[in-house]
């Protein structure tokens, strides 16, 4: 898509600067903050949706929120990306939760259960199936499998620590352990130095 | 640090992990938020714990998704940010000119709307033209009972099928809504009252729906010559953060 004159004359400002522009509406700045953190988003929405339609649908309702509500955005309290990639991940968890209450209802339903269509999977299923076996991130390759695992799940998949506990057949409270000492050897691990 | 505050505190330092991945509770999300208000320590662990959650999100191999999505979602942008501009410019509007536009048949609501705020526009907010093509006419209404004092009211209809009207007797003005949309969690309706000249003025006038319907009594009006409602987060907004859904010129 071809860029505006004031999008290319935005280009060269900080995101922090472009978002008190976008907090005063102006659609151009938005485009611009956009282009450059989408590729990032929409990576987290897919991760955790498994679906490309799906994971779009999610983004277009994050960043309708990122635009209305652009003047909520303190620099001092974080980068950009990251509260970007906060609230897509919110819409995104948001998703799952709902899917996977409407399928738990509709297999509750005599009537409704014949007239779902198998479509497979779900997200959380897909993340729990995938939980152990998946490798492709560096900074969770640095903790043990059950913490990875747990950290992944809870994450990616959208389950609540309790969720959890019942999937694993494992108590609660060893779940917010391995999520909290997964999280503290990341942290140890990658050197304090985060990369959003 | 007193006992009860102790065991929240232990608490929390065992669920910060999970809150912060979005794995806690709703009351337990809503104890960490306000313990971490209150304690240094765990603002502390918080924020390098946080340090590997944001990791989770950006660690991923970049991927785009549709060019359809940006143009989807431009629209939209564009559209607001069009009908703010417009509240705050200083336009007139005609009546005349109201009526024979919202006749008009074109092809799309925005570009009527572009087309109408092109033309030299009498005085009454550019944003009145655009609020009455989007959200639709306004009409005034009198009764009066003999002997009783003249009671007026405006009708009007919003976004979707709301359906409103302000009713004026000797100094109040009460506002009827129905077929309001639900509001979402942590979100009010908020009235906003626009002075000449387009300035939108926010009011301390707070009211939420019940099953869709509402009844307040509306602020002094002042000068001001048109009324919005918007959905806001709890306590309300300085300036809107979203589109009006309702707008009745008084």
């Amino acid at each position: 898509m071809e860029k505006s004159f004031q999008q290319q004359a935005g280009c060269h400002l900080a995101d922090e600067e472009l978002m008190g522009q976008v907090s005063d509406l102006d659609a151009d700045a938005f485009a611009i903050i956009y282009d450059r953190h989408v590729g990032a988003a929409f990576a987290l929405a897919y991760r955790i949706l498994g679906r490309e339609q799906m994971s779009e649908d999610v983004l277009q309702e994050a960043f309708m929120i990122i635009w209305k509500s652009a003047n909520r955005y303190d620099a001092g309290k974080g980068s950009c990306r990251s509260w970007i990639l906060t609230i897509v991940h919110h819409q995104a968890v948001d998703y799952v939760r709902k899917i996977t209450r409407s399928r738990q209802r509709a297999v509750t339903n005599d009537e409704a259960a014949e007239q779902v269509p198998d479509t497979g999977p779900g997200p959380q299923q897909q993340t729990v199936d995938g939980a152990v076996g998946d490798r492709l991130l560096s900074a969770l390759e640095t903790i043990p499998d059950q913490q990875r695992q747990a950290i992944e799940m809870a994450y990616y998949g959208g389950f609540t620590h309790r969720e959890i506990a019942e999937t694993l057949a494992i108590a609660p409270g060893t779940v917010k352990g391995r999520i909290r000492l997964g999280l503290e050897k990341m942290y140890k691990e990658i050197g304090h130095e985060p990369v959003i | 640090m007193n006992q009860s505050f102790d065991k929240e505190h232990h608490i929390v330092q065992e669920l910060l992990g999970a809150y912060l991945l979005g794995a806690a509770e709703a009351r337990e999300a809503e104890l960490c938020a306000t313990h971490l208000a209150t304690c240094n320590t765990c603002q502390e662990c918080k924020q390098m714990l946080e340090v590997s959650s944001h990791r989770l999100a950006g660690d991923l191999p970049s991927r785009r998704p549709s060019d359809q999505l940006k143009q989807r979602l431009m629209n939209q942008v564009r559209a607001e940010a069009e009908l703010f501009e417009a509240a705050r410019s200083s336009n007139t509007t005609n009546t005349d000119e109201i009526a024979s536009s919202s006749e008009k048949t074109s092809s799309s609501l925005l570009d009527r709307t572009r087309e109408t705020l092109s033309r030299p526009l009498p005085l009454m907010a550019g944003f009145a033209v655009v609020m009455l093509l989007l959200i639709g006419g306004s009409q005034l209404i009198t009764t009066s009972k003999p002997g009783a004092p003249e009671r007026q009211a405006i009708a009007a209809v919003g976004t979707g099928d709301i359906r409103a009207t302000v009713t004026f007797q000797g100094d109040q003005a009460t506002l009827t809504a129905s077929k309001l949309p639900a509001l979402g969690p942590g979100r009010v309706y908020q009235v906003w009252l626009q002075q000449a000249g387009g300035v939108l003025r926010p009011t301390d006038t707070l009211f939420t729906e019940r099953k869709g319907s509402a009844t307040v009594t509306l602020p002094s009006f002042g000068s001001s010559n048109k009324v919005l409602i918007t959905s806001e987060p709890k306590g309300g907004s300085t300036k809107p953060s979203r589109s009006p859904i309702l707008g009745i010129e008084v």
